[in-house]
């Protein structure tokens, strides 16, 4: 029929003339090749790996993240009582789970362990190695974020070939005990100890040195827990009892073995020292400012690295710390470093129970013309880490104050009624007391006849603190670590590189480590003077007060105090606290105590209060440590999918 | 590789000849019965009659009452013979038969098919068209006689569009399509920001325009529009790959053969004003709020209040003057305005529509700094070119451009809510330096509108729009025609972005440098995007009667390629030059967005056939498929089958019922149903396969796009994740049952419609069910299911009284979505399964807190029955215990409304009466079943220390404002809201309101002109008219307008979804249309 012929005809000319294919290849998706092939293709997924590793810098935030983008108003620092905080309330914790960005990052980790071998000859053998060793490193990174958050974790040590090969019941793992997990760890930094060169083929990646001092801190870790811990988790896997929290307290001496030789390895390459280029014997102001450029430069104290420009990754610490009054909008004050900080340090005036001396015999504040003249003496590496009232900042005084009183000095200034109290100085009448209850209402209070600072001063400084809910200062001092001299203070637009770990951490490991395996008797080198040699070279470069012997080395806490003062703020005591197993007695109904600095007009001089943090817009700032958070929660949601990962015990 | 398109072309190949041969058996076997005898005798009589000798007819035509109608279109049927009646109603045809049959036609009038029975005059009495039988509605791929529709197609013309005058088309449409939902939810120039979609199904909405498929709806120009057609049931099959959601068809005007040219000039200025915008407090009711909001605490109920009676006092006895942010950004109207000129007109040979429009929106900023202007332009040319052959060609060309402040209408609005009366626009106003406030960093909004000082966004847009087709009528077989069909659409958006830094300063004169630059003090940013879009079709289509028997066979091959591209520029500025050239090379940038609405590349490919058949108009039936192939899926899942069949039985063309006298008031009564399968594609591209994505997404800030190596950043690449190798389209099935009744001669015509879709497949990744550590990116799959069902009904009724003729029209739609299966792990506990299932339950369902009336004295607060907090005071809000443990916690929460973002019922009645030359159209519009939620600003006073909206005035509090709130003497006036600091629980129905409204939604008073006053002046059809939009609002929804949008989500916290938007217009228009 015609018709039809027609009607065919017009169907098979049109299929076959003008047809699309519809087989058309991406635009922007590379293949294995492409990547795996060359030196260049791998470097990006190392880049990858590397951008996404779990390092708690500038860009980390507690209740969110990792590299996370806002303001950081809540502070690691306030959490150990370093320093204190306006938005962290009291003992807080993660408000995220470190577990599917984990996995992520295992997942691509063991993509290119699988991936690199094929590839070796067209990359070199050495380069391939590098590759492997690399993210063998990355891994044990990964694991030890995950291990000290939640004990044993699903070990995942290659790519889960979901679901070409294994079904979602395959995906189910159960947890490992945590002892396997410190073992992984151990075991991927041999490997990378073994295999990688002894210089970085590149800034900012790890090398043999990198991932022993590595070692040594992950091993401390492990061996703490295997020491002090005391929540013991089990689960029943098939009839198989397995630990998965806590580790056997036989392990201890291993793992603190571990530590010890992997910091060894690293201080007998002789790669690294001490930074003290500006450091001078004596000398104070210049061991303060050696302090200070430590964490400014590439110096030779520096291990690992991550690394910020101004064009593709950048933070925002300096718009977090900014003091108030040097600030260009943004953000401000976040850390407010607490007098239980400071008086972990010498050369301050202390009284017996080791607090902070202002009151003299007659129960009258000591007055000083500035309230710097109160620190003149204390250790350098304290002036190099904080900002004391009046202290000079990017060429300003920072006036940090808490009140102007105008009552009569003549027969001495008693304590105030809020001196070493709870509330907030607004709530303890005082007629002579002038405060400011917002920056924005900063009263001006008129000054006595020839007082040298002229004739107005404003109640509460140029930062604070005010009595009210607001910017600036809340704490009394400000923090200096890290902190630029010059730059934008506002928005993302700091730099500083992040120093991961540096040589005075693998000293700390190596003398924790020497003294726990001095205090079990272990054989092998002579710990305790190991311990003493370290803990006094890293006092001397801060210019505090050497131990004059082995013997006056006569307890853990020596070692641990001097890791808390010289790693303050480096978001490293959190984790210290955690594995010594003692952040609940440290913060058991605990306040943190504050320096309020005041001004007398009649004296015409300053007096420092010291009480505890205030209430403010009704919150109490009680810090209380929930024990079982020594394991934080493992997500809800991945219980829900894998009913085989069982909670920690307490949630 | 090559097999493998060898197989897929078998494939196709194999399906256009079954859709092919299935059509041909049917047409033979209609040939083969009793219709052939038939065919061939008339075949033969018609053939003969062309050689007979032509003769003249002539007649008058007269309307309704008698008097002669001009103007009236008189074609010989099946030819393009015609013309058209004088001013006396008088007509002279030649024609070539003396039993042709004459097709007279008139606007407002039934057509009427008159045979002429050998006669020489024949006079005709012309209907008014108060029914709607005789219309043809456009639906996919051609037209079809409403009369036998089997489907579930509404539509309108383009009269009943433009009575509402709105700058965005869809805004256009609401209340007036049954089942069509369209949500405004702000009138900010240049967004176009509705929602719309059909019966709830979600979007993406398919949007034809003209037969090809196509993006910019918005940007039409609404006198070039002859009809809008929404399909919503399964007969959008034929469309079938991404008609899942329904379909609208807009088709676009053409000339005519009748008639004489003419040029129409239609045009509008308008004036919008907000509509339920909220006001601000003055600085004396801030610092009062403030006040108590200090006082609100138990602990210290007295403090100093931070504000003075004294000071309170001199901002309302206007010794101090507070900012009216409000008016300092928003002026009182802002303008508008649109103008058409179109020229139509055409013979025997060819016909032409030809428009050129123009379109300008102000905004309500006092700077007016965004603003919106359009050009469009269309010509639409038929050309008879052979007996036989028909050349058509559409052009269609669009320029736009949207001029903004660098910050968005959301950042201004925002700025604006916050800033307290008693900060100050300017720090210094003669050296034009602009204050900033001392107590948050939110820059000033008259500062951020000023484009001399912030920099000027410009955003540009072009459509190109052509379709030509070619359509040849098989002379041999009559009813047989082929044709063919090109369309290319061209898409540029060319976008210029340049920010400058500037400085406000604050109270104390303290200079603050904004919108600095690491680099220079400027940045130029410049981005192109260009999308193309080809088709080609190929159709053939045989339609015939044979007696009884109707038959319209349709099958046609498809093929469409989509492209996009695009590129960005950025540099920095040290000198105020806008422009790339005059930025530093240092730190410059080019790139290019991998995003997959903007660099992507597929095609399709499909076969696609229909059958219409009907007996007697009476028993009717319909059969489509569209067979397609997408390259978004991989090669074995590619391809999709959707068909679809329908059926009709026109009751009241039954002898049983005609004759009856009873039931034949009901003139005509239709009951029909569809059932039909259609797909979505709507899938991430590439999704089977798996690679790198080079390099990894990321930011500066937000990183990590790479790492820094050595003394460079290393772009990352990162695993685009697992593979999903059988991802294919999503099926939706719909099933549609309508009924369609005119009773009365016209007074009354209903239609009603039931429908349930079931869609299965829907894309969803394993993220809920698959354990975090298998880590891999997941792609999406076919896992999850739901259902939407609702019905429509719509009345229509339409007389005449006296001199007035009148139209009314309501629908009203009700739909409900249920989600059948969702991908989700089960939680560990019944509690939490029931708090976080999905399975079989509907969707949008509120969680919240149930209100349980307010504490209103010191009894309520001491002897309540649940816990509530220490520091409670009259007029606090109270809960309801819903699990009775005593007090109100997570545990009290339970379904309490619906948050969807479109209303569940949708209504809407149009009015429309004629009298004399004058005439009224109105609109009323509404929606039941919606609920919003208040955020932030406009959920508490002093939100953040910020400002407060009026409303918030009206709450409990002490009569002296010194006297301490806890003292039980304290005398307490009582109020809408709680005491300043007493926010209700945000998720509970005190803040979740209920958003139904009615709203007149636009209004139109228009005067026709008497013709012999401007015929003297050579104009013709001159039309005056007055139009309101939004004009009179009624709900219970406090402060916004019920369109208004925030999000219900409250994990999302952009501006837009906290509810810092741009307000909805309400405008007042003025026109005019004339025609020459």
């Amino acid at each position: 029929m015609t018709l039809r012929k027609i009607l065919i005809t017009i169907s098979l000319t049109a299929t076959f003339s003008a047809c699309t294919d519809l087989d058309i290849p991406p635009t922007n998706i590379l293949g294995d090749e492409e990547i795996f092939g060359s030196n260049a293709g791998v470097l990006s997924n190392v880049a990858r790996i590397y951008s996404r590793l779990p390092i708690e810098d500038f860009k980390y935030y507690y209740p969110s993240g990792f590299n996370y983008n806002g303001t950081l108003y809540k502070q690691m620092a306030a959490l150990t009582g370093e320093a204190v905080g306006r938005d962290t309330q009291g003992a807080d914790n993660e408000g995220f789970s470190y577990w599917d960005d984990g996995y992520a990052e295992i997942r691509d980790i063991n993509m290119l362990l699988e991936k690199v071998p094929a590839y070796a000859a067209t990359l070199g053998e050495i380069e391939a190695q590098t590759y492997l060793a690399e993210a063998r490193f990355c891994r044990a990174f990964t694991y030890y974020a995950l291990v000290k958050r939640y004990g044993g974790v699903p070990l995942v040590t290659t790519t889960i070939d979901y679901p070409a090969s294994v079904d979602l019941e395959g995906t189910r793992l159960f947890r490992a005990s945590e002892e396997a997990i410190w073992d992984l760890i151990a075991s991927d930094l041999d490997y990378a100890i073994e295999n990688l060169p002894e210089e970085s083929p590149a800034k900012g990646r790890v090398n043999k040195y990198v991932a022993a001092a590595f070692k040594s801190r992950a091993m401390l870790h492990a061996g703490s827990i295997a020491k002090y811990n005391t929540v013991d988790g089990t689960q029943d896997q098939n009839g198989t009892i397995v630990r998965i929290n806590g580790v056997p307290a036989n392990r201890a001496e291993g793992y603190f073995k571990a530590a010890y030789d992997a910091a060894k390895l690293v201080v007998e390459s002789n790669k690294y020292a001490l930074y003290k280029g500006l450091w001078e014997a004596g000398d104070l102001a210049a061991q303060t400012r050696n302090f200070r450029a430590l964490f400014m430069n590439e110096t030779s104290e520096n291990i690992f690295v991550k690394y910020y420009d101004e064009t593709n990754s950048s933070h925002n610490y300096d718009e977090s710390v900014q003091p108030n009054q040097t600030k260009s909008g943004g953000n401000d004050s976040e850390i407010n470093p607490t007098m239980d900080f400071v008086e972990m340090f010498d050369g301050i005036a202390k009284d017996e129970e080791g607090h902070f001396d202002n009151i003299d015999d007659n129960g009258h504040y000591y007055l000083f013309d500035s309230p710097l003249d109160a620190f003149a003496n204390a250790e350098p590496r304290l002036r190099g880490t904080v900002i004391f009232p009046m202290d000079t900042y990017r060429g300003k005084v920072i006036e940090i104050r808490r009140g102007i009183w105008t009552g009569d000095a003549s027969g001495g200034i008693p304590p105030l009624a809020s001196e070493g109290n709870t509330g907030n100085v607004a709530d303890f009448p005082d007629p002579h007391l002038h405060l400011a209850s917002a920056l924005g209402s900063n009263p001006e209070i008129e000054l006595e006849a020839g007082d040298p600072h002229g004739d107005r001063m404003r109640a509460a400084g140029a930062n604070g603190p005010v009595s009210n809910w607001d910017f600036g200062n809340v704490g009394g001092i400000y923090l200096a670590k890290y902190l630029r001299e010059s730059g934008p203070t506002t928005g993302f637009n700091s730099t500083q590189s992040w120093i991961e770990i540096r040589y005075a951490e693998v000293l700390l490991n190596q003398a924790e480590a020497a003294y726990e395996l001095y205090q079990a008797g272990a054989a092998g080198d002579n710990y305790l003077t190991v311990a003493y040699n370290n803990i006094n070279s890293i006092r001397e470069r801060a210019g505090a007060t050497l131990l004059s012997n082995e013997v006056d080395l006569n307890h853990i806490d020596i070692i641990r105090t001097e890791r808390r003062k010289e790693l303050a703020f480096e978001n490293k005591t959190y984790w210290d606290l955690k594995r010594w197993r003692i952040l609940h007695e440290e913060q058991n109904n605990r306040r943190w105590r504050i320096l309020n600095t005041f001004y007398s007009t009649d004296a015409q001089q300053y007096f420092l209060s010291v009480k505890f943090q205030e209430p403010r817009a009704g919150f109490q700032y009680l810090f209380t440590f929930d024990t079982r958070y020594y394991y934080q929660p493992i997500p809800e949601a991945e219980i829900n999918k894998n009913p085989n990962t069982k909670q920690n015990p307490g949630f | 590789m090559e097999n493998q398109y060898k197989l897929l072309l078998k494939k196709l190949i194999k399906f256009s000849l079954w859709g092919t041969l299935s059509q041909c058996l049917l047409i033979t076997s209609i040939f083969a019965s009793e219709v052939n005898k038939e065919m061939n005798t008339r075949e033969f009589l018609s053939v003969n009659a062309l050689w007979q000798q032509e003769v003249t007819v002539t007649g008058t035509v007269t309307s309704e009452d008698g008097s002669p109608l001009p103007g009236v279109n008189v074609v010989v049927e099946g030819t393009s013979q015609g013309t058209t009646t004088d001013a006396d109603g008088k007509y002279s045809l030649q024609i070539p038969d003396p039993d042709v049959v004459l097709i007279f036609s008139f606007i407002g009038y039934t057509s009427q098919e008159v045979p002429v029975s050998a006669r020489s005059v024949v006079d005709v009495n012309m209907i008014p068209d108060i029914q709607q039988l005789g219309e043809v509605v456009v639906v996919a791929y051609g037209t079809q006689k409403k009369a036998t529709l089997t489907g579930a197609v509404s539509a309108v013309t383009n009269d009943e569009i433009i009575t509402t005058k709105n700058e965005n088309l869809q805004n256009m449409l609401t209340g007036k399509i049954a089942g069509l939902r369209v949500r405004q939810n702000s009138s900010e120039p240049g967004q176009f920001n509705s929602a719309i979609d059909i019966r709830g199904f979600g979007g993406p909405v398919l949007v034809v325009v003209d037969g090809i498929p196509r993006d910019n709806m918005t940007r039409l120009d609404p006198e070039d529009i002859e009809s809008i057609s929404v399909v919503k049931d399964g007969s959008a099959a034929v469309f079938g790959s991404r008609a899942a959601n329904g379909v609208i068809i807009i088709t676009t005007k053409s000339g005519t053969k009748t008639g004489e040219p003419s040029i129409t000039y239609s045009g509008n200025m308008a004036w919008q004003v907000p509509s339920n915008y909220p006001d601000l407090v003055g600085a004396a009711d801030w610092m009062t709020l403030y006040n108590e909001k200090d006082r609100h605490n138990v602990d210290n109920s007295n403090p100093a209040l931070k504000y003075s009676p004294e000071e309170i006092e001199s901002y309302r006895n206007g010794t101090n003057v507070s900012t009216n942010w409000k008016e300092a950004v928003m002026r009182k109207s802002a303008p508008q305005t649109q103008h058409t000129v179109s020229a139509t007109g055409g013979n025997d040979k060819i016909t032409y529509y030809s428009s050129i429009g123009y379109q300008y929106q102000g905004s309500f900023l006092q700077t007016d700094a965004i603003n919106y202007e359009k050009y469009t332009l269309r010509s639409n040319i038929t050309a008879q070119v052979s007996k036989n052959i028909k050349f058509d060609l559409k052009l269609s060309g669009i320029s736009d451009t949207r001029e903004s402040s660098p910050y968005g209408s959301n950042d201004i609005v925002r700025a604006m809510w916050l800033h307290r009366p008693m900060d100050k626009v300017w720090y210094n106003e003669e050296a034009k330096q602009y204050g900033m406030m001392d107590w948050n960093v939110i820059l000033n909004p008259v500062a951020m509108m000023d484009k001399d000082l912030v920099g000027e966004n410009n955003y540009q847009s072009k459509w190109f729009q052509s379709n030509a087709s070619i359509t040849y009528d098989v002379p041999f077989l009559e009813g047989l025609s082929l044709q063919g069909l090109y369309s290319f659409d061209y898409t540029l958006n060319d976008n210029k972005e340049y920010s400058k830094a500037y400085t406000l300063y604050l109270p104390t004169g303290t200079p603050y440098e904004a919108n600095t630059q690491s680099v220079g003090n400027s940045r130029i940013s410049r981005f192109f995007y260009a999308k193309n879009a080809s088709l080609w079709r190929l159709q053939i289509a045989f339609e015939r009667e044979f007696g009884n028997h109707y038959v319209s066979v349709m099958n046609l091959l498809e093929n469409s390629h989509y492209r996009g591209d695009n590129f960005y520029g950025r540099r920095y500025g040290v000198l105020p030059v806008d422009q790339l050239f005059g930025g530093i090379a240092e730190e410059q940038q080019t790139f290019q967005s991998d995003d997959d609405d903007a660099l992507y590349n597929y095609a399709n490919r499909a076969s696609v056939g229909r059958v219409l058949y009907n007996y007697k108009s009476k028993y009717l039936a319909e059969f489509s498929y569209r067979y397609e192939g997408s390259s978004k899926f991989p090669e074995n899942s590619r391809w999709g089958f959707f068909p679809a069949v329908s059926a009709g039985w026109r009751i009241s063309n039954e002898p049983f019922w005609a004759n009856s006298t009873t039931l034949n008031v009901i003139n005509d009564l239709k009951l029909r149903a569809s059932y039909g399968i259609t797909g979505d594609e709507d899938a991430f591209a590439y999704q089977f396969l798996t690679g790198y994505q080079y390099p990894a997404g990321g930011s500066r800030t937000g990183l990590p796009g790479g790492y820094i190596f050595g003394d460079s950043f290393v772009s990352a690449s990162s695993s685009t994740g697992l593979a999903n190798t059988s991802i294919t389209w999503y099926e939706s099935k719909t099933v549609n049952i309508g009924l369609d009744a005119e009773a009365w001669d016209g007074l009354l015509g209903m239609t009603v419609e039931y429908f349930n879709r079931n869609r299965s497949g829907l894309l969803e990744t394993r993220i809920e069910s698959l354990p975090g550590i298998v880590g891999a990116k997941l792609p999406q799959e076919n896992l999850d299911s739901d259902q939407t069902r609702g019905f429509e009904l719509e009345l229509r009724h339409a007389n005449r009284i006296g001199d007035i003729t009148y139209q009314l029209k309501g629908n009203i739609s009700y739909t409900k979505t249920r989600q059948i299966y969702h991908e989700m792990a089960t939680a560990g506990n019944s509690y939490l399964n029931w708090l976080q299932g999905r399975n079989d339950r509907n969707t949008n369902i509120w969680w919240g807190y149930e209100g349980n009336g307010r504490m209103t004295n010191w009894d309520d607060i001491y002897y309540n029955p649940v816990y509530i907090g220490r520091g409670s005071v009259p007029g606090d809000y109270e809960y309801r215990d819903w699990n009775g443990d005593g007090w109100i916690n997570d545990l009290d929460v339970h379904p309490l409304a619906i948050n969807g973002q479109v209303p569940l019922v949708n209504y809407g009645i149009t009015l429309s009466a004629q009298w004399k030359g004058l005439d009224l159209s109105m609109l009323w519009q509404g929606a039941g079943r919606k609920y919003v939620l208040a955020r932030e600003f406009l959920y508490q006073p002093l939100w953040s220390n910020s400002n407060a909206i009026a409303d918030f005035t009206n709450r409990w509090h002490p009569a002296d404002p010194n006297a301490d709130p806890y003292d039980p003497a304290t005398e307490w006036i009582g109020g809408e809201y709680g005491y300043t600091g007493s926010s209700p629980n945000a998720l509970s129905d005190f803040n979740i309101q209920n958003a139904a409204y009615v709203r007149l939604k636009s209004v139109e008073i228009g005067y026709t002109l008497p013709d012999k006053v401007i015929s003297r002046i050579g104009l013709q059809n001159v039309r005056i008219y007055g139009n309101a939009y939004n004009l009179l609002t009624f709900t219970k929804l406090r402060y916004m307008d019920p369109e208004f949008y925030t999000t219900n989500d409250t994990s999302r916290n952009g501006l837009v979804d906290l509810g810092y938007n741009y307000p909805i217009n309400k405008s007042y228009s003025i026109g005019i249309s004339a025609k020459f």
